[in-house]
């Protein structure tokens, strides 16, 4: 059989979020691949097998029995030296949440994307943010991306993240189930020598490893204040990542020739009277939205979360400074606050902002339903309102009654 | 000296001092025509009806050889203490120090002397007319098991714990180049360690209930990758094995994965207080199988796990008894060294603590279990079953029963369907080494 060589030029190539997440995986050159199959990410790792089959990815595959196994050999592999990479969504996520613990408790750097999916039940496959809203305090770095583009670039920021030696924790990739994971884009796909200059601060030799050279014990038993000392240097790392994501933001770009962006996006933010916050591709119907509106005479402007744990507040806090109101869209529901997940974490953050900001919650595109771009104008229009002094409830679901 | 160091005793005399006839003295006898003086004792204390050969027990520490003054007494690599009769000046503070009438002196000769038990072919063995005296081939054994324990001495597990026994043993035989694992457990103890301090040489991992496998899995594969051949043992208990656990390892068993898995089996969540597990025994007392007026003791029998990873295809499968060590010993070296895929141990260890026994007692529980046929030793060798150790005369299950409280609320008929249900699973080994074995 004819094997050509892998078309790693820069030419821009059109591919799905799944395509571009393993094209992504396969330029950081994984020792091992875990894989358990669930929708809407089946896909990615089908694309890598069809790589390791055509022998442009050398690595060990593992075909787990389920997702609790898949993170678990993972981990594994990492403790023991390696580059590893697994991927899920949904249910997936919640059944390997004890090794999900595990995996950042023993501060694990591997990198695991998500395709992003609502959770049962009642029972669906459709796209939703709230698998990875479950699991936001697991200790993960999380990312969430826009576009097919950023989940490969966001793959390698994250191997480069994760492995260093400041950081050491493992990284969620996520992206929306099936509006990215199934939406084909031109994407750029950068060079291996690129990519392994980016990537040569980290890696093997780089961190303490399992080997019986110089044993060690993972997974040590530790109680009281040995235990809160592993939990403060976690919290310490988390926080050294916003740090850190800045700076590599300038390595990425001189690798790459393109920035990659950093914890927060910009969108018409400046001279914006109101910003509306959010995550994932739904932000690129609300760009479109706050471009209509600017028509009308409305000054919106958007930051669009790219880092959501840990949470860049103070950025988002000197975005959220003077503005009339703040609009926030979510995905997913926080039962316990009666609104989004997103929209908490906002409203903590506004108790930082020295005077008080009208603050309003959009939920809407649950379970896959269509955040059309009238609803977003809608939202836009209620956020200006809003900080003109109209009431209204704090939580609109979208689209419902 | 540190704890653990001194050489191991291989091949040793023994002495049933029940079987010793009074005014014998043939060991002496046969003694002093070999060497000079009798190194031998026959005593004969008919007062407290004591009749029995005493002789050097070939001490781990030798008092004899702390007190010699000239360095004459050493202990050999063998393990036996032996005296250089050439630096001895017959001062005779050896036979002082030792408490246990070890060392005698020869007055003609002017020096000690002591058993140094001929290197290997002792006189006085086929002199005893009874067979009170004997020599033990516990060579292969101790050479088995004969590597420096990995796990530093005084973490205590419950006293008289047969698993602690069992996990020092396995990791002595595994040697150094071994990464060993363990979950949530009593034995974990071991290998996990405690607030920054190691409690073993080697490296460790302590995983999930749930995910030990596959942890083994990511580790021994980046090893492989690597080009070391280190081996990954893990020593976890039958609820992590045989139930929250279980999937984990079923598919590490059916992907081949190259490492040696250990269920000790002490048929319950020993370390949360004795709750029932699947390998549990139907009619056993638990705190989740409690007996009151409507329920006595479990419900169900015990999920047989090693013949289920046996169908799974793993290469080689073995049930072991800390009862019989060289039996283990044997599986374990086989076990080793297979690495086209996984090798499973599942190993009988009571816990006398959750089963309501003497603190003495695991060790004889375990024998019983297999001589009753409730615990049959056998091993599946790339599809090849056998019996290791048959039991054509089971003795009755009431021997086994007796020794436990778990089982005391059981009548003669609950009893007897015990000892049924053991010789059941006995018989369904032997069908299945009979269709499944040598030929």
């Amino acid at each position: 059989m004819r094997t050509r060589a892998p078309r790693t030029d820069g030419n821009l190539r059109v591919m799905d979020g799944n395509k571009a997440a393993a094209w992504g995986v396969l330029l950081c050159r994984p020792d091992l691949l875990a894989s358990y199959p669930i929708s809407p990410q089946t896909p990615l790792l089908e694309q890598l097998y069809k790589f390791r089959a055509e022998g442009r990815l050398d690595a060990e595959t593992v075909e787990v029995e389920g997702e609790n196994s898949a993170l678990s050999a993972a981990v594994g592999a990492v403790a023991a030296g390696g580059r590893a990479f697994t991927a899920t969504s949904s249910m997936g996520l919640m059944f390997m949440y004890d090794a999900y613990l595990y995996a950042s408790g023993q501060r694990v750097p591997v990198v695991m994307t998500v395709a992003t999916r609502e959770q049962c039940a009642p029972h669906t496959v459709s796209s939703g943010q709230q698998d990875i809203m479950l699991v936001k305090e697991g200790g993960w770095i999380q990312l969430i991306t826009e576009s097919c583009q950023e989940i490969l670039d966001s793959i390698l920021v994250a191997y480069r993240l994760a492995e260093d030696p400041t950081i050491q924790l493992p990284i969620n990739v996520c992206y929306d189930g099936y509006y990215l994971s199934h939406l084909s884009e031109p994407v750029r796909v950068p060079t291996q020598e690129a990519v392994d200059r980016f990537l040569a601060a980290v890696g093997v030799g780089k961190r303490p490893v399992l080997s019986t050279d110089a044993p060690l014990s993972f997974g040590a038993f530790v109680l009281g204040e040995l235990y809160a000392e592993y939990r403060y240097k976690h919290c310490q790392a988390m926080q050294r990542a916003l740090d850190l994501v800045a700076a590599l933001d300038g390595e990425f770009e001189a690798a790459f020739g393109r920035p990659w962006g950093g914890s927060i996006e910009t969108y018409r933010a400046e001279d914006a009277e109101v910003l509306l916050v959010g995550t994932g591709s739904a932000c690129g119907t609300l760009k479109v939205a706050i471009d209509r509106m600017r028509a009308e005479g409305l000054a919106a402007g958007l930051a669009r979360i790219r880092m959501f744990r840990p949470f860049p507040r103070r950025r988002l806090a000197e975005l959220m400074r003077g503005r009339r109101a703040v609009g926030v869209l979510d995905r997913s529901v926080c039962f316990g606050w009666n609104a989004g997940h997103l929209y908490v974490d906002v409203r903590a953050t506004a108790a930082d902002l020295d005077a008080r900001i009208p603050l309003v919650n959009f939920v809407g595109g649950l379970a896959g339903a269509d955040l059309r771009r009238e609803l977003l104008e809608d939202a836009v229009r209620t956020t200006v309102a809003r900080g003109r002094g109209e009431p209204g409830p704090e939580v609109v679901w979208l689209g419902l009654g | 000296m540190a704890v653990g160091e001194s050489p191991v005793l291989r091949d040793t005399l023994t002495i049933d001092f029940g079987a010793c006839p009074p005014g014998c003295r043939a060991c002496e006898a046969a003694c002093a025509r070999a060497r000079t003086v009798p190194r031998v004792t026959a005593l004969d204390l008919p007062a407290v009806g004591f009749h029995g050969a005493v002789v050097c027990g070939q001490c781990g520490e030798p008092a004899c050889r702390d007190a010699c003054p000239t360095g004459a007494i050493v202990k050999g690599e063998d393990g036996v203490v032996r005296l250089d009769e050439a630096r001895c000046v017959g001062c005779g503070a050896c036979a002082i120090a030792c408490v246990w009438g070890g060392v005698t002196y020869d007055v003609e000769a002017g020096r000690a002397a002591k058993c140094d038990t001929c290197d290997g072919r002792p006189a006085c063995v086929p002199a005893c007319p009874t067979g009170a005296l004997g020599w033990l081939e516990t060579s292969s054994l101790a050479r088995r098991f004969g590597r420096p324990d990995p796990f530093t001495p005084g973490i205590g597990l419950c006293p008289g714990c047969a698993a602690e026994l069992a996990i020092r043993l396995v990791f002595r035989l595994a040697g150094p180049d071994t990464i060993a694992f363990g979950a949530p457990g009593c034995a974990v103890m071991l290998v996990t360690g405690l607030n920054g301090s190691a409690t073993t040489r080697l490296p460790c991992v302590t995983g999930l209930m749930t995910n030990t496998p596959a942890l083994m899995t990511g580790v021994v594969r980046q090893l492989r990758r690597q080009g070391r051949r280190t081996r990954c043992v893990a020593f976890v208990g039958d609820g992590t094995t045989a139930d929250v656990g279980f999937q984990s390892l079923s598919g590490a068993v059916e992907r081949g994965e190259p490492v040696l898995y250990i269920c000790y089996d002490n048929e319950g969540y020993m370390n949360t207080g004795v709750q029932r597990s699947s390998t549990t025994q139907r009619g056993a007392r638990t705190m989740t199988t409690p007996v009151g007026r409507e329920r006595q003791g479990k419900a169900q029998p015990a999920k047989d796990v090693p013949l289920l990873m046996a169908f799974h295809g793993a290469p080689y499968v073995a049930t072991a008894s800390v009862a019989f060590l060289d039996d283990f010993a044997t599986k374990l070296e086989r076990a080793l060294a297979v690495d086209d895929g996984l090798a499973y141990i599942h190993l009988y260890s009571p816990c006398h603590v959750g089963w309501g026994a003497p603190m003495d007692s695991a060790i004889e529980i375990a024998r019983r279990a297999v001589e009753t046929r409730v615990f049959p030793l056998w091993e599946a060798d790339h599809g090849r079953l056998r019996l290791t150790h048959p039991v054509p005369h089971p003795r009755p299950i009431d021997d086994f029963v007796e020794l436990m409280g778990r089982f005391q609320h059981l009548g003669p008929a609950e009893r007897a369907a015990l000892g049924r249900a053991a010789d059941e699973r006995y018989r369904r080994i032997e069908a299945l080494g009979a269709a499944l074995g040598d030929v």
